[in-house]
């Protein structure tokens, strides 16, 4: 318990400054949410204009494919909100030898990186894409079973899907611009945003195993489509865990290999 | 008179092209892979659209067509949004464009270097790419008249876009983060250029809308001159892209001239 709570204070206190900056700071603010709506609009447009066109994409129908791309929307939302920011600022760090002080507070380093920032505006649109969930999950008729599990399940595929990516990050300990690593993330996240079945073969089995990150976006709604398919959970579980021990082990050799740019 | 006003530029670009290729590896991330995932998955989403259900044709396009398309998207990406000009925000606030009012070469001028120096690289990113395709049997070769267009063309329009970023780039004089707006106008240009679904399947009049902003310019017409199915002629196609060029420049210059009055250099 005495080991938690000097976590505890600085979440507490990361959540006080980040709702000090937002006040401070009402156009950033205004222009965050923004950006938001500009990507539920841009995911839900295209996804919509093709089933103008066509009836099903691969086994889904509409509704399925839509509450595909809320649930991905809901988790990018946390992701933008909570972690996303983190990632660009630790790039930063590392160019300009900020880092440094990180490593000196009695914090685990991991923790103090990934809490540095949070961008609450970003989560104020997690209820309209939670709404547009509910809507498209009444219109598939989804089982008590998978209303009930998805909030757990949820939270495990975001999980997965930050876990996954921390590793990508600990690449900016090798690449020297440092905004490299940052776009291999995001074009990780452009992949998870659309069903694992569009993939040809090998590329799905590459981005379900090597790299998972089908695991946290697909796998999560197959699951919550087919309740019986416990298997998605297990192995998205799975990945969660490998990939955490992994990225244990890169960024202790990370640190090894960084090299203070300030001192 | 000209001689030295050439040779600041000339410098300036080969000074350009030495920074732009000294993180190779960062380069390669930052600047083809961007483009090259998104055609990768837009490939396969049709790819399966159209095996899965046995489709023979949509909004005009038959497989073959579509999965042409996206290839010759993925050229026109290269070409066209790649400059990154995103340091120009930070350069402000950050008090590090002083430098530029006291150096005989305007801020503009060393941006406008930058993004030549750019697009000499991207030429020959495009050059191998377009070989790979051809080579992968991924598009058909084409007529050089028709792809000497199409270059031609691209280069314009990424005049155009260049333009766009530097003018969101000058508003750091007004605004904490301008990479918000940057954001946004990629997201509404993959969505509404064509990037990833041609402007064929939108609605009626969503079409009609569009042709009255520059986003069809910045993938879709390029595209089309590239597969030869453009229906107009490439002089005027450039006549529109001056046009927002124009537009775009004059807002650029606008806000320079109000920005700079609030301008405080750190750092003197």
């Amino acid at each position: 318990m005495s080991t938690l709570r000097p976590y505890t204070r600085v979440i507490r206190q990361q959540i006080a400054n980040s709702l000090a900056k937002l006040m401070a700071f009402r156009l950033s603010f205004i222009f965050l949410i923004l950006v938001e709506v500009a990507s539920l609009i841009t995911a839900y447009i295209p996804a919509s204009f093709l089933f103008n066109h066509v009836e099903r994409v691969g086994p889904w129908n509409r509704s399925e494919f839509m509450f595909f791309i809320f649930w991905t929307q809901g988790m990018f939302c946390c992701h933008n909100g909570l972690v996303a920011p983190n990632f660009w600022n630790f790039a930063a760090e590392i160019r300009t030898g900020a880092l440094d002080f990180r490593l000196l507070r009695p914090l685990g380093s991991v923790f103090d990186v990934m809490t540095a920032i949070s961008r609450p505006a970003s989560l104020m649109m997690l209820p309209i894409s939670a709404c547009c969930l509910v809507y498209f999950g009444l219109q598939i008729q989804l089982s008590i079973l998978a209303w009930l599990t998805m909030p757990f399940v949820f939270c495990l595929a975001f999980l997965t899907m930050v876990v996954i990516e921390l590793n990508l990050a600990c690449l900016t300990f090798w690449t020297k611009g440092g905004d490299g690593a940052n776009f291999v993330r995001m074009q990780c996240q452009q992949i998870q945003r659309w069903p694992d079945f569009m993939y040809p073969k090998r590329s799905r089995l590459f981005f379900s195993t090597a790299i998972p990150v089908l695991a946290s976006g697909s796998f999560s709604v197959q699951f919550i489509f087919d309740t019986s398919r416990w298997d998605r959970i297990v192995l998205m579980g799975l990945a969660a865990l490998v990939f955490w021990l992994l990225a244990s082990y890169v960024w202790s050799r990370g640190l090894r290999q960084y090299e203070s740019a300030s001192s | 008179m000209l001689g030295p006003e050439i040779l600041k530029w000339t410098k300036t670009i080969s000074l350009s092209l030495t920074r732009q290729l000294t993180y190779k590896f960062d380069f390669l991330l930052t600047l083809v892979l961007p483009p090259l995932v998104l055609v990768s998955v837009s490939y396969a989403l049709w790819a399966e659209i159209f095996d899965r259900e046995k489709i023979k044709e949509i909004g005009g396009f038959t497989r073959d067509a579509m999965l042409r398309y996206q290839c010759w998207t993925f050229i026109a990406a290269l070409l066209v949004r790649g400059h990154r000009s995103w340091n120009l925000s930070e350069d402000i606030r950050f008090g590090r464009i002083t430098a530029f009012l006291l150096y005989p070469f305007t801020l503009w001028g060393a941006y406008a270097s930058e993004f030549i120096a750019f697009q000499i690289i991207q030429l020959f990113v495009v050059a191998v790419s377009i070989s790979a395709l051809c080579l992968l049997n991924l598009v058909p070769m084409i007529p050089l008249a028709t792809l000497a267009s199409g270059l031609a063309l691209s280069l314009l329009i990424a005049a155009l876009w260049f333009s766009f970023e530097f003018l969101f780039g000058l508003l750091a004089f007004w605004l904490e983060e301008t990479w918000i707006l940057r954001y946004v106008f990629n997201l509404l240009t993959i969505t509404l250029s064509g990037a990833f679904i041609p402007i064929e399947l939108f609605p009626q009049w969503l079409q009609k809308v569009l042709q009255y902003t520059p986003f069809p310019l910045l993938t879709s017409i390029p595209v089309h001159v590239f597969l030869g199915s453009n229906s107009q002629p490439t002089l005027y196609l450039s006549l529109r892209v001056l046009f927002w060029t124009a537009l775009a420049s004059l807002c650029a210059r606008y806000v320079w001239r109000r920005g700079i009055r609030l301008y405080s250099a750190s750092g003197i």
